[in-house]
């Protein structure tokens, strides 16, 4: 095994319950105790349904939020405490694709000002061959530099928000539900492009979803939560092929074939 | 009144499933050259453009297509429900009426009773002040006249009939002390109290996890089954397609392109479009790259010329000039008694496998 990358050991997160009028509401153990390790170059796919903390376990790890409990270390430093100058060096590294390329992208600012801004945060060259370079690896063109994000569709949005990722040359990136916002025809192009982009740069990738046949094609392994707690994790292929817990086998299990050959409905009487 | 069968038996149905096709001739849905146009703060907005598309009792009908293709605006002109800014044409045929053409006043009976309709978002659909059990009753005393408790009674049936466990004490609930997934069975529930003909699902599950997706399919089939009822499911998902659909309409661009049956579909696709979708859907089983289909898909606003998807096609080139400057029309495959494609190279040949 080479070193891991990132390493979440044990991390908890618990969010305290809200103080109202009637008493407080109970404490949300939104994560719970999970290890994970993630070597460099390799793509993990986190798996589960909604709220079972697969976002808040990104979250942790980009040190958007602090775990209650446990440690991050990302490449033999533990990343838990750092503040300042040691969590910008960590920013560098380790950048996020969100969800939802409608709000995740500043309106009133240019593409070319979107990428520049994380150049500008870590003091590095923002020349027009830097933004040209950025733009045309996400598949888009130089002169949409000058352009908004609402003169974007919904796929051209997420290869802004890639190729902002990119900007600082990370070694991994975290895309939580990086398509599920996407019409079904572009999210082969963003799986396609992430992958692409994986190889040529050796880049580790986390890719957050709550679809098996999502990730398939661009997991090296697939790990899987259910209720705050990782129920399973493995290679890719034993996951899909021989699962050994029952949650992920339901999982399998209900996602839709599409082969009417194989569905359990009868099929229509053929004249 | 007409009993909810439990799983499988049939409760006296009005629209038992005919085992004969001969005695099924007639569609209760039937939408001829239905034409959706907004009017847009800078124009008009096609939004359908000549959908035709029929509906039988026990039938499963899917339109799939991505956004903006048209799915929701058919849906909603299907209803009647359009706003105003919206100019409709061509016949909606429910049951022989045609709602396209009588006053909203005479449309209000036929709605919950002929034609039913759930939405993606079950939260925004129901009323968050009144109890699900009191919005149910309403919904089914719109349409018999009986009193409070025959119509509780009623609306306790129906929750039990859509999965709702302990049915008797949760038809007090308020929609937000239900999950996402029992928020959409009460909606189902609210749309098939009054047995209604057909049931309009406008992507019933695409907010859902794929187990309570599942479960919510196995629910429409199930009453689709037992009820008789038509159930024109809208999806962008060919995998719930392949799984429920008896027939199915590809939109692209507010136009239908290709439809059949859904081994047409699935095992003859005829239009590059359909082929295209397939080779770009997700799966278990393959790993590596999928087949990406290049470009943005076109709408309204922004309709190509000719073959809405001649930008993105890869046999646009093959046959060139026309997927440019002419329309193809939605032609019956040869041989073949409902398949249809709208696409100049598969007019005299077949796709060859992707
Ligand atoms: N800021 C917060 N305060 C309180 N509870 C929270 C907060 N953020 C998340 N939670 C709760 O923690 C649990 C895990 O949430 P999380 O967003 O990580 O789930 P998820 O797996 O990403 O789900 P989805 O697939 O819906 O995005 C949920 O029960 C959620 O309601
Ligand atoms: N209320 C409306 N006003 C103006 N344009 C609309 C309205 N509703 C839908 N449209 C337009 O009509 C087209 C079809 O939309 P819709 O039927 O909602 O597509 P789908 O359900 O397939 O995503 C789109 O171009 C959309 O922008
Ligand atoms: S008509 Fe031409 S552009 Fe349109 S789908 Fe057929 S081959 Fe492609
Ligand atoms: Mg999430
Ligand atoms: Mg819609």
């Amino acid at each position: 095994m080479p070193e891991p990358l990132l390493s979440l050991q044990h991390v908890s997160k618990t969010f305290r319950g809200r103080a109202t009028p009637f008493g407080s509401s109970e404490a949300k153990h939104a994560v719970q105790d999970v290890s994970l390790d993630i070597a460099p170059g390799e793509t993990v796919a986190l798996v589960g349904e909604s709220g079972s903390g697969k976002s808040t376990l990104s979250r942790v790890a980009l040190r958007l939020t602090d775990a209650t409990a446990g440690r991050v270390l990302f490449d033999g430093t533990d990343v838990t405490q750092l503040r300042g100058r040691g969590l910008r060096a960590l920013r560098r590294e380790l950048s996020v694709v969100f969800q939802d390329p409608y709000t995740s992208l500043n309106p009133r600012q240019t593409v070319a000002r979107i990428l520049t801004g994380p150049l500008r945060n870590h003091g590095l060259p923002r020349d027009q061959k830097v933004l040209d370079e950025l733009i045309t690896s996400v598949g888009l063109e130089p002169e949409h530099l000058n352009r908004y994000p609402h003169q974007f569709s919904g796929g051209q949005r997420q290869r802004i928000g890639i190729a902002r990722a990119l900007a600082t040359q990370p070694r991994m990136i975290i895309a939580d539900e990086p398509v599920s916002a996407l019409d079904v025809s572009i999210r082969a192009q963003i799986l396609n492009l992430l992958g692409d982009l994986r190889d040529e740069r050796g880049l580790a990738l986390l890719v957050v979803s709550h679809d098996l046949a999502v990730v398939r094609g661009i997991a090296d392994r697939v790990a899987v939560m259910q209720d705050g707690r990782l129920v399973e994790s493995g290679p890719v292929e034993q996951i899909y092929a021989d699962p050994k817990d029952p949650y992920t086998r339901s999982l399998l299990d209900a996602v839709p074939v599409p082969d009417p050959h194989r569905r359990s409905r009868p099929l229509p009487p053929t004249e | 009144m007409v009993e909810l069968g439990k799983n499988g038996e049939h409760g006296g149905s009005r629209h038992a499933v005919h085992t004969s096709p001969l005695l099924d001739q007639q569609p209760v849905l039937s939408l001829r050259d239905l034409q959706v146009t907004f009017r847009g703060t800078s124009g008009p907005v096609p939004a359908v453009n000549g959908v035709t598309l029929e509906a039988h009792a026990g039938q499963v009908v899917a339109i799939v297509g991505e956004s903006g293709s048209g799915k929701s605006a058919t849906a909603l002109a299907s209803m009647g429900l359009l706003p105003d800014s919206a100019t409709v044409t061509g016949s909606v045929l429910v049951e022989g009426t045609d709602l396209n053409a009588i006053p909203e006043k005479q449309r209000v009976p036929l709605r919950g009773s002929s034609i039913a309709m759930i939405f993606q978002d079950a939260l925004a659909a129901l009323n968050p002040y009144r109890t699900v059990g009191r919005q149910i009753i309403d919904a089914y005393r719109l349409h018999h006249d009986v009193d409070k408790r025959t119509a509780r009674e009623r609306a306790v049936e129906v929750l039990d009939r859509v999965g709702i466990r302990d049915a008797t004490r949760r038809v007090d609930d308020y929609p937000h002390e239900f999950s996402g997934g029992m928020r959409q069975r009460a909606m189902i529930a609210m749309a098939v109290v009054n047995d209604p003909t057909i049931l309009i699902a406008d992507e019933p599950t695409t907010a859902l996890d794929v187990t309570v997706q599942r479960q919510v399919l196995d629910l429409l089939t199930g009453l689709t089954d037992d009820l008789g009822m038509a159930l024109v499911l809208i999806t962008h998902d060919l995998g719930v397609v392949a799984e429920v659909a008896d027939q199915i309409a590809v939109m692209y661009a507010g136009r239908i392109v290709e439809s059949g049956s859904v081994l047409d579909i699935f095992d003859h696709p005829a239009h590059p479009y359909t082929q295209a979708l397939l080779g770009a859907t997700p799966n278990l089983e393959t790993s590596g790259r999928l087949a990406a289909i290049p470009g943005v898909p076109a709408s309204g606003t922004n309709l190509p010329s000719g073959c809405p998807f001649h930008p993105r096609c890869a046999f646009a080139a093959e046959v060139g000039e026309a997927c440019r400057t002419k329309r193809p029309v939605l032609e019956l495959r040869p041989g073949t008694p409902a398949h249809r494609a709208a696409c100049h190279f598969t007019t005299d040949r077949e796709l060859p496998d992707a």
